[in-house]
């Protein structure tokens, strides 16, 4: 135990004096000359002006409605997708629409969170492992304490679960989030100590009962899955194959708080997504806008009152409201049109760019905020997944069977595409075809 | 009482339960179970099936035999429930007969006294809890003396279960993300806290930066000392002529006098006095040292410019005994005139701009100056207020240095509209005598473009403020090469400096720095060590003269011995000549010599803990290793083997003398810190460790000083698994260890159980020594510990955090909802005070035991002045009397507050960002206070409106009849609106309102389902008054929940009756309760069994 540890520690110096190395480390024992492929979900909740969300396919040009119209110059490298279903939903109150996205789970209300392992978790527990962090799963909107709806409060901000019982709350510290992904001094002796606490957690196993132990157990293995993390973050290898196009993040430390601008949170969040993309820090993340019942304003858009989203989204087809909520929504696509221009610009050599060989999921989780119509989910794909996505066209399920229309479908053939192989992810029936 | 003796039941067997609970049905009701159970499989089986799980519940599983006793008396609660309020069956399934739905709420009735007796007091499963956010929190702030208050404010929030708190654990997941959150937490924690083997550990509210080498833990101790000594300066320079001017008036004025009376004291009669004497004789609040400071300038051979104007007047003081000298104070109060030229201490205000908050403590403003000073460009942001004119400061720091440049550029006005105009299109700038300066004017070089102007200290430049500019920012740049070679101050001031500051403005950040320079040069050798000091930003050396002055005496100072400790030896310098006109700055000999005794043990105290970690021994072995061609050595870390196989025969004697010296030394350390962990871990593991625990957490300390941490660092290896160990994270089972059925918790569970319930923290000492010795299982000690705990200031707590989760304020801190502009008044401030009025009012009626009525009906409140301005009580807060910040208020007669109904907080939280909900109030008080559950509304409900007024003119009370008109809609809001109409007087942020916006007085009468005739917020009051014994009900059902860290169930219903009853015969007191509950099987006992 001495001698690992003293080993441990004393490799400090030679890391820090290094700090860029762990980036770009991983290339190195791989076959993979060429960029990898990242996987990504930017979510906002309370659904979309049902109006003003939609795509035509005239020939090969795909036209855009107005909410989506800042997406226009990346046309090439989008899917829009319609008439997908996460069918395991209940009608009524919100968080069964919202949490369930990326497992498309049913979920129960009931004393202990039930859901299911997320697709960004699953790819992550998979790719996870040649990158420092193994994904990243943020939001902008805190999540409220204790219960909301006879559920936990996190099942309206999160859509990353880590397991059937552990949702994840999502990182809404930019800097936590920063430190994270970059930071590497003082892994060492947390490596040290995480050995120390392993010791103290096997000792106290033997004097748990059933259901103690099994709180114990996942404590353990997050212990694990932490000192697995520092391993890879910490190690060096030789430098081969494909790079990364970034040693050092290009950005400065955020603030120890969060910005008090909703525009501003949200920017620095996406650009931390773009970094560990691009410093291949991590090649799964997940963002969530604004949650589930977003308390969120958006009075900084021309025009915009005072109401909170969840309001605004309770439209009831008023001309004003309505008109407000297309606003909003066309400011979250705005911000993800802000995302995908700023990968285009990153050359990632062999003449592709950060975003040919990425695949992001963007959408909402409901359609009609108003009717909680959790069918029809508004979804774009954008980038070219390293050549697995071929954009420019509208995939329109609506004349599809029930099970062609599953969300899950989509999630298995992303998954595959990350490398992952599994044969069924949720309700999936196959992999949903058409995408090359 | 009766039960609290009987040992709780452990009978679990679920077959043997079914068997009971059947018999229970056969007789108790004469309805047999076969007719219960198949009305509820005629009526109820063909929604709530296994396959056809509606509304997420089947009856399957309980027509099948197949749940525990614990699971058989939810679902038949659940169902008891839905039936009795007519929720059940729906309207669109068939009816139950009037006679068959009698017979079957019978049959539930009768099996679920049944089950209840045979659960009663039955511990439950409750799994080992997380700490929760709150719970980390107010662990860390007793673990650190209460001097961190901030622990763990990054976790993420907690979600909730059982009865709706956070601490349930079976409830609570755990991941890598989250153990990561709490590893951030705790070295967040220890950022707090220096370790030393002199000092122990000593917490502080302002972190620090880590010092995980021995040299950096050197360099915070002279940073440390070093600041002292500026301290010194500060409280002599300043302090203490601000003392003189307050007690006579005048101050240097007092030493002239004292030096003109040993002057001439043989004529005054004073032929023994010495100098010193004079001085305490005269004035005890003199300082000897400065008045022979000031003798010495008084007679120096060779006076400067600025001295010799002084010393001619002291010189022509008039002779003691001539008539003159009767006014001698005046004459030296006129002498004294002088020091508004050169007076550091100006405590006038002037509207500065400051670039950023300039505490070099505060991490984010540390990056921004950092940020900044690599590009040369400083930011400024002015609030315009009604300046007519603004002016733009640039002073030369009156170092001596002629060659100071600077430029402002990028200069914006924001305007009233919000938008923003370039300087240059607005406004022409001025030089201080009026000539215009051209656009990109630079006196040295080349502008910085067209919008910029340059200028050479001192130089103030000004110009007109625009029509409609509220701000304005600019840009401060100076050239990498300028920063080196000299030192400016950059201000920007809504009003022109007064002369005397045009030169050096007092305590303001100085860019660049030729003190630091000079001090650099003349001590090259420093240069590394220099640079470290820079680097940290001692403030005191980095804002004042004064404190420089400190930094380079005590470099001069120091000792060779000393310089050693941090990596000497250097060459000692010579002091310097007093740099300045006034006698008040010390060398740091003198500083020491009149420091106050505190002040001094403080130093001595910081050079025991410099010399503590000198680690002389290792930095010999280094310097042996170094001598014998090892570059590479490390202090700290042995060197390896093979070194040492190459050493000559006589290098290794001295080898092994050396290293045997650093173990020596590495074994006292030990010792010290061996206790110190031991202390810290039983706190806050809340018990006893085993010997191989401390063993481990030893060994951790022990490898992290051979690798070469600091011992400060080493500690933090250790403290770091204290804190991220599960035994913290996790209220484990200490003696219960391995309990499977309901069994008692052992002394130390007991503990923790109690203070986690009571503080929401760990145990503290008392307790940990009462179950120490095995104390605690008295029920005397117990009640007697509890009420102990309750007059403590940590059970506070339970307002925050029980009261808090239970009616939902945790987050109202955070509170955005109302509409901004409609709602100005709503500020930080206000949203703060309303916080303030709940917790404090929720604090004073647990803690000082007042009935438990007062929580809807209360002729007393708690006020800060600006929320009694809010609620009109102005003078009422006024009579309250004292000065206290927050006041407890008698409410006037027939005051509509008076109670959580009358409080802004919950008036607020349940309005929406434009108007009231009378929807949202009626639920609340239906849920939060009746405990009365509702369903979740259809989907597609019809919106009320966002406004008082709908677009077609309809007031929210007209809107929610029209709705009510709607069966469907009527069935729940028929309850709940009237409670909320019944509070109309109140506004969106809890003010008084006689009137609506559209003129027309609110509304507040209403009639309940239940018939009773509601006329505002008094009749309210009494509606609640008589469901008392509801209101009540409920909250002890989320006391006990929150105190057992589950839902409560069946069996818990007999300790429910007790605490009720105990409430009528005790007056409401909260007292009772805890008792009843702390004393119960219940909160005694643990299982992990599901009965």
């Amino acid at each position: 135990m001495n001698l690992s540890r003293r080993t441990v520690l004393q490799g400090l110096g030679a890391a820090l004096a290094l700090p860029w190395m762990e980036s770009l480390a991983w290339a190195a024992g791989q076959e993979q000359a060429r960029p990898p492929v990242r996987w990504g979900c930017v979510l906002f909740a309370n659904g979309v002006n049902p109006d003003h969300w939609w795509a035509r396919q005239n020939g090969d040009q795909l036209e855009l409605s107005k909410t989506l119209q800042p997406l226009a110059e990346f046309e090439k490298q989008l899917l829009v997708l319609r008439e997908l279903h996460v069918f395991n939903n209940t009608s009524g109150p919100h968080w069964p629409l919202f949490t369930n996205y990326l497992n498309g789970a049913p979920v129960r209300q009931g004393l202990i969170p039930d859901g299911a392992e997320s697709i960004d978790q699953l790819i992550a527990g998979h790719v996870g492992r040649h990158t420092a962090v193994p994904s990243l799963v943020l939001g902008v909107e805190p999540a409220e304490h204790g219960l909301r709806g006879g559920v936990p409060a996190v099942y309206y901000a999160t859509v990353s679960w880590s397991s059937k019982n552990t949702p994840v709350p999502p990182e809404i510290y930019p800097r936590a989030a920063f430190d994270r992904l970059f930071d590497t001094t003082g892994l060492l002796r947390d490596r040290s100590v995480l050995d120390a606490v392993l010791e103290q957690a096997k000792s106290l196993e033997g004097k748990l009962g059933r259901h103690d132990r099994q709180k114990l157990d996942a404590f353990m293995h997050s212990v694990r899955d932490v000192e697995q993390r520092i391993d890879r973050a910490t190690r060096e290898e030789r430098l081969e194959g494909w790079r990364p196009t970034l040693d050092k993040p290009n950005i400065a430390r955020p603030g120890e708080k969060p910005p008090q601008d909703v525009r501003e949170h949200m920017r620095l969040m996406l650009d931390l997504v773009l970094l560990a993309f691009q410093m291949d820090k991590t090649r799964v993340a997940t963002l969530v806008l604004n949650r589930d019942v977003s308390h969120m304003q958006f009075g900084f858009l021309d025009g915009v009152g005072a109401e909170q989203l969840h309001s605004i989204s309770h439209h009831k087809r008023k001309e004003k409201t309505l008109s407000d909520y297309q606003r909003i929504n066309q400011f979250h696509v705005e911000q993800f049109a802000y995302l995908l221009g700023r990968m285009q610009a990153i050359d990632e050599g062999q003449g592709t760019t950060l975003l040919d060989n990425s695949m992001l999921m963007f959408g909402s989780n409901m359609f009609d905020g108003d009717l909680h119509d959790g069918r029809n989910l508004p979804l774009v794909l954008a980038g070219g997944g390293g050549g697995a996505l071929r954009g420019g066209r509208l995939l329109d399920f609506t004349d599809k069977s029930e099970e062609e229309q599953r969300m899950c479908n989509l999630h298995l053939a992303l998954a595959r595409r990350m490398g992952v192989e599994i044969d069924k992810f949720g309700d999936s029936i196959h992999e949903m075809p058409g995408l090359g | 009482m009766s039960h609290l003796h009987k040992p709780a039941r452990i009978d679990r067997a679920p077959l043997r339960s079914l068997v009971l609970a059947l018999a229970g049905w056969a007789t108790a009701a004469a309805v047999s179970a076969d007719d219960g159970a198949a009305t509820v499989k005629s009526h109820c089986l063909d929604c709530h099936s296994r396959d056809l799980t509606e509304g997420e519940f089947s009856v399957e599983p309980l027509l099948a035999d197949q749940l525990h006793t614990a699971s058989r008396a939810q679902v038949m609660e659940k169902m008891r429930k839905r039936i009795a309020a007519g929720e059940m069956p729906p309207e669109d399934a068939v009816a139950l007969e009037t006679a068959e739905r009698k017979q079957l709420l019978a049959w539930l009735d009768a099996s679920l006294a049944r089950l209840s007796e045979q659960l009663r007091d039955d511990p439950g499963l409750v799994v080992m809890p997380r700490l929760t956010p709150a719970e980390y929190r107010n662990v860390i702030r007793d673990l650190s003396g209460g001097v961190v208050t901030g622990g763990g404010r990054f976790l993420p929030n907690e979600g909730g279960a059982g009865e709706g708190f956070s601490n349930v654990g079976e409830a609570q997941g755990m991941n890598a993300a989250q153990l990561e959150k709490y590893l951030e937490a705790a070295r967040d924690v220890l950022r707090h806290l220096r370790v030393s083997p002199t000092a122990g550990m000593v917490w502080r509210e302002v972190p620090r930066e880590a010092v995980d080498k021995p040299h950096e833990a050197r360099f915070e101790l002279v940073n440390d000392i070093i600041a002292w000594h500026g301290e010194q300066q500060i409280v002599w320079g300043n302090g203490h002529l601000r003392e003189l001017e307050k007690a006579h008036g005048l101050s240097h004025g007092l030493y002239l006098e004292a030096a003109w009376r040993y002057r001439w004291r043989d004529q005054l009669g004073l032929e023994e006095s010495t100098l010193a004497d004079i001085a305490c004789d005269f004035d005890p609040e003199l300082s000897p040292l400065i008045l022979a400071k000031w003798w010495d300038l008084l007679h120096q051979p060779k006076p400067s410019e600025n001295t010799a104007g002084v010393i001619a007047q002291w010189k022509a003081l008039p002779e003691p005994g001539t008539a003159e000298a009767a006014d001698i104070r005046e004459l030296c109060r006129a002498i004294e005139s002088w020091k508004d030229e050169v007076d550091h201490d100006d405590q006038q205000e002037n509207p500065f701009a400051p670039p950023y908050e300039l505490s070099f403590q505060d991490e984010q403003s540390r990056a921004e100056v950092k940020a900044a000073a690599k590009t040369g460009t400083w930011p400024f942001e002015i609030e315009v207020g009604d300046a007519k004119e603004l002016f733009l400061v640039l002073t030369d720091n009156n170092d001596g240095g002629s060659d100071d440049y600077g430029s402002w550029h990028r200069g914006r006005f924001e305007l009233a509209d919000g938008s923003r105009r370039d300087w240059k299109e607005l406004v022409t700038v001025h030089q201080l005598d009026g000539d215009p300066v051209e656009w990109g004017y630079h006196p040295k070089r080349e502008g910085r473009g067209p919008k910029s102007v340059g200028a050479h200290a001192p130089a103030i430049l000004k110009f007109n403020v625009p029509d409609a500019a509220v701000k304005f920012f600019v840009e401060f740049f100076i050239t990498d090469n300028d920063a080196r070679q000299s030192s400016v101050q950059a201000l920007v001031l809504r009003e022109a400096p007064p002369e005397k500051h045009r030169r050096v403005y007092p305590q303001r950040f100085v860019f660049g720095g030729a003190d630091s320079r000079r001090v650099g040069k003349k001590l090259a050798s420093f240069e590394a060590f220099e640079r470290e000091i820079r680097k940290r930003n001692v403030p005191s050396a980095n804002l004042t003269k004064v404190g420089l002055n400190a930094e380079r005496n005590v470099l001069f100072d120091w000792t060779e011995t000393d310089l050693h400790y941090i990596g000497g030896p250097w060459n000692e310098q010579p002091e310097e000549e007093p740099q300045s006109l006034i006698p008040y700055y010390f060398t740091a000999q003198e500083a020491r010599r009149v420091a106050t005794p505190a002040a001094r043990e403080r130093l001595s105290n910081l050079r025991e803990q410099l010399a503590a970690i000198a680690q002389t021994p290792h930095q010999d072995l280094l310097q042996f290793a170094k001598r014998c061609d090892r570059k590479t050595a490390e202090e700290g870390v042995l060197p390896p083997a093979e070194f040492v196989a190459r050493l000559s025969a006589e290098d290794t004697e001295a080898y092994v003398h050396l290293r045997q010296q650093v173990v020596d030394y590495e074994t006292r350390l030990e010792k010290k810190a061996r206790p110190l962990l031991e202390a810290f871990a039983t706190r806050a593991w809340r018990r006893p460790l085993a010997a191989d625990e401390l063993a481990l957490l030893t060994h951790l300390y022990r490898d992290s000083r051979s690798a070469g941490f600091s011992y400060d660092g080493a500690m933090k290896s250790s403290l770091l698994a204290v804190l991220v160990s599960p035994y913290f994270l996790y209220r484990h089972p200490i003696e219960s260890a391995k309990a499977e059925g309901p069994t008692p918790l052992g002394e130390y569970e007991l503990a923790s159980r109690l203070s986690f319930f009571l503080w929401g923290s760990a145990p503290d000492d008392e307790l940990l020594r009462l179950a120490a010795d095995d104390r605690l299982h008295d029920e005397q000690v117990l009640a007697g510990e509890a009420r102990r705990m309750l007059r403590d200031p940590r059970a506070a707590s339970l307002a925050r955090e029980f009261a808090g989760q239970l009616w939902r304020f945790s987050d109202f801190d955070a509170l955005t909802g109302p509409d901004a502009e409609r709602f100005a008044e709503f500020t930080p401030e206000l949203r703060r005070a309303m916080l303030t009025e709940v917790e404090w009012f929720l604090t004073d009626l647990f803690q000082n035991d007042r009935p438990l009525t007062n929580l809807y009906n209360a002729d007393y409140t708690f006020l800060t002045a600006e929320l009694a301005g809010h609620y009109g009580l102005k003078n009422e807060f006024e009579q309250a009397g004292g000065e206290a910040a927050v006041r407890r208020v008698a409410l006037p007669p027939r005051s509509p507050r008076g109670g959580l109904l009358g409080m802004g907080l919950f008036l607020t939280k349940t309005s929406l960002p434009l108007r009231t909900s009378p929807v949202q109030r009626g639920v609340w008080a239906m849920e939060e206070l009746l405990g009365r559950e509702m369903p979740n509304p259809p989907a597609g409900v019809p919106a009320i409106s966002e406004d008082e007024t709908s677009d077609e003119g309809l007031s929210v009370r007209e809107q929610l009849e029209i709705h009510r008109a709607k069966k469907s809609c009527a069935s729940c809001h028929d309850k709940i609106d009237p409670l909320g109409i019944a509070l109309e007087n109140f506004d969106p942020i809890g003010r008084w309102r006689t009137e609506l916006r559209s003129g027309e007085p609110p509304s507040t009468s209403a009639v309940t389902h239940d018939g009773a005739a509601l006329d505002g917020a008094p009749g309210l009051r009494r509606y609640l008054d008589e469901h008392r014994d509801e209101v009540l009900r409920h909250f002890n059902r989320k006391l006990l929940g929150y105190a057992l860290g589950r839902s409560v169930g069946p069996g818990d219903a007999a300790l429910l009756n007790e605490m009720y009853e105990r409430l009528q015969t005790g007056g409401y007191r909260f007292s009772s309760l805890v008792e009843a509950i702390v004393l119960s099987p219940q909160f005694r006992h643990r299982s992990q069994e599901t009965p």
